[in-house]
């Protein structure tokens, strides 16, 4: 029993970084049909950015500062990525017409964002002391890190606090209105080049977040983002490209699989049963687990 | 007085196809200016490059003087001019009452959500259908309701001119009798200029005060509407439906 809810937390909180990048991932997808192949690597830059301006890298130690300062340095420097992306990569692409030529660019940008983490900061791990401490709390007898915890709740306010955003505001409702219909839209006043930047802004700092996030359950290194980004990327699609609750739930069951897996089967399967899991979704349920076929009249 | 809404030797291509030639009109405050012609003829072409849409190849147009054919199309949306779209283009994934919003967007940003929320009581008051249906996704309204949805969204932004292409397309002929008497409320509130796009050239010279009539990307003639509806030629090449 303890075991299993150990297992079950670190599974959840594992699913919603999964979540998380789907999240970031769906919502620039939604704005202007391309996929941002950064996002794994804006996730690396929020666990190094955080990891640097929180932790004394010589010593491993905090700085003692107030964790909201990595978590501003972490939104900051990711608007300015998400921002940069769009200008210099997105819609370059855009105006050269060309299917390919923003999921190049942006897969170019993340690595070029490697890079420069390898050369100018460094090529190791490093433990990143959380914030909420590395002592297992007790609940129903399990050991579960507070940090695992704090992952769930943050994810789920950050998803919530979106869809809510979405619905029920005239920004957000206009990030639909041009996902729908981009030239209908403008009709409307909506600037579209506004709103895709702004949905690139929205992204890559989600994105940065989690990886603000995910940093003290994993290590801090330049490709800490590298395959969180591919697997996210998968969970995007089962969740429904453009819903956020499924991206919840299609995260969750990766995770689970992944932990599960790793504990009863052998850690070397842990990411061939989550694939499995996920290539079966794809196949029973194109549209992904909520996504919706549009009904349209004419 | 200068016109709301004018072209002046409107061109415009698809490539190599000439949609557009030299097309001149222009729309005065107030008024309903309707624009017939059989299909193909660049009535829609005609829309497009109002709004931006389309850039001319050469000419120009002018709202209240002020050039409308350098801008993008939220730009000219902010000039004051709403667009019904052929096809009405309702937002389906979002409710009415949202479609609205959006409608509304120019506005809310102009002068709060208040405003928006004021404009959106007129829109129930017109068309009562959408206010029982405004939490419904507008992809599952009838036709009908679409359109009176798609004009009530176009109307939430106080335009200066309204543009409607084709607003009776495919609805039946309760529907059309319906979409007729809204545009002539519209029409007598006075507060937009309106040019209109039919098909059903005989019922649109009706209710207009002046049409012109276009005929492969060219004005073919212009006059009042009851001046046209008398015209034997006309008669006999646009006015064969009565519906
Ligand atoms: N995207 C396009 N590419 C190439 N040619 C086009 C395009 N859109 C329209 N055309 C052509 O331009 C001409 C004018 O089209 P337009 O849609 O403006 O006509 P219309 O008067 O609105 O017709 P309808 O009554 O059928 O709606 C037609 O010959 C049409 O084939
Ligand atoms: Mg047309």
């Amino acid at each position: 029993m303890a075991d299993f809810v150990q297992l079950l937390v670190s599974g959840v909180s594992q699913g919603m970084i999964y979540a998380l990048l789907a999240v970031a991932y769906n919502i620039t997808f939604s704005t202007s049909r391309t996929i941002n192949f950064a996002i794994g690597n804006l996730l690396m830059m929020g666990g190094v950015v955080g990891f640097s301006l929180y932790i004394d890298m010589k010593t491993g130690q905090p700085l003692g500062r107030s964790f909201i300062i990595p978590f501003m340095g972490v939104l900051v420097v990711g608007s300015i990525l998400g921002a940069f992306i769009n200008k210099f990569a997105v819609e370059p692409s855009r105006r050269m017409k060309s299917e390919y030529g923003s999921a190049l660019a942006t897969l170019a940008v993340g690595i070029v964002l490697r890079n420069l983490v390898e050369r100018r900061w460094s090529t190791d791990d490093y433990k990143f002391l959380s914030p909420v401490g590395d002592s297992p709390i007790r609940i129903f007898g399990a050991g579960v890190y507070p940090q695992e915890v704090l992952i769930i709740a943050a994810s789920i306010f950050i998803v919530v606090a979106l869809e809510t955003f979405k619905s029920k505001t005239v920004l957000g409702r206009s990030i639909q209105a041009i996902s729908e219909d981009r030239v209908t839209a403008s009709l409307m006043g909506i600037n579209p080049g506004f709103i895709v930047g702004f949905s690139f802004i929205l992204s890559a700092m989600i994105a940065g977040v989690a990886g603000l996030l995910v940093a003290p359950i994993t290590l801090v290194s330049a490709t800490m983002g590298t395959v969180i980004g591919i697997k996210a990327y998968a969970v995007s699609i089962i969740g429904g490209l453009e819903s956020g609750y499924g991206t919840i739930v299609g995260g969750i069951i990766l995770g689970l699989c992944e932990v599960f897996t790793a504990r009863f089967i052998s850690s070397g399967y842990k990411d061939t049963t989550g694939f499995v899991f996920l290539i079966l979704i794809i196949l029973l349920r194109p549209n992904g687990i909520f996504g919706r076929k549009v009904v349209r009249k004419v | 007085m200068t016109p709301v809404l004018e072209l002046k030797n409107v061109s415009v291509n698809y490539g190599n196809i000439t949609a557009l030639r030299s097309v001149s009109l222009q729309v005065n405050a107030g008024e309903l200016v309707s624009l017939i012609g059989s299909n193909g003829a660049g009535k829609t072409t005609t829309l497009k490059t109002v709004s931006s849409i389309l850039h001319p190849k050469s000419g120009e147009i002018f709202l209240q003087g002020k050039p409308l054919h350098l801008l993008q199309p939220h730009e000219v949306a902010g000039m004051g001019v709403a667009h019904v779209p052929e096809g009405r283009k309702v937002f389906s994934t979002l409710s009415v009452e949202d479609n609205l919003i959006m409608g509304g967007y120019l506005l809310a940003r102009r002068e709060g959500l208040k405003a928006v929320t004021a404009e959106m009581k007129k829109a129930y008051q017109l068309f009562p259908r959408l206010d029982e249906r405004k939490k419904q996704w507008a992809g599952t309204l009838s036709g009908g309701e679409q359109q009176m949805l798609a004009i009530a969204r176009a109307m939430m932004m106080r335009p200066k001119v309204l543009l409607l292409d084709e607003p009776t397309m495919g609805l039946s002929p309760v529907r059309i009798n319906e979409v007729f008497q809204y545009i002539q409320v519209l029409k007598d509130a006075k507060t937009t200029a309106i040019l209109l796009v039919e098909q059903l050239a005989y019922r649109a010279l009706g209710i207009s005060d002046r049409a012109y009539v276009l005929d492969q990307g060219a004005i073919k003639t212009t006059g009042t509407g009851k001046e046209l509806l008398a015209n034997p030629d006309i008669k006999k090449a646009y006015l064969g439906s009565k519906t």
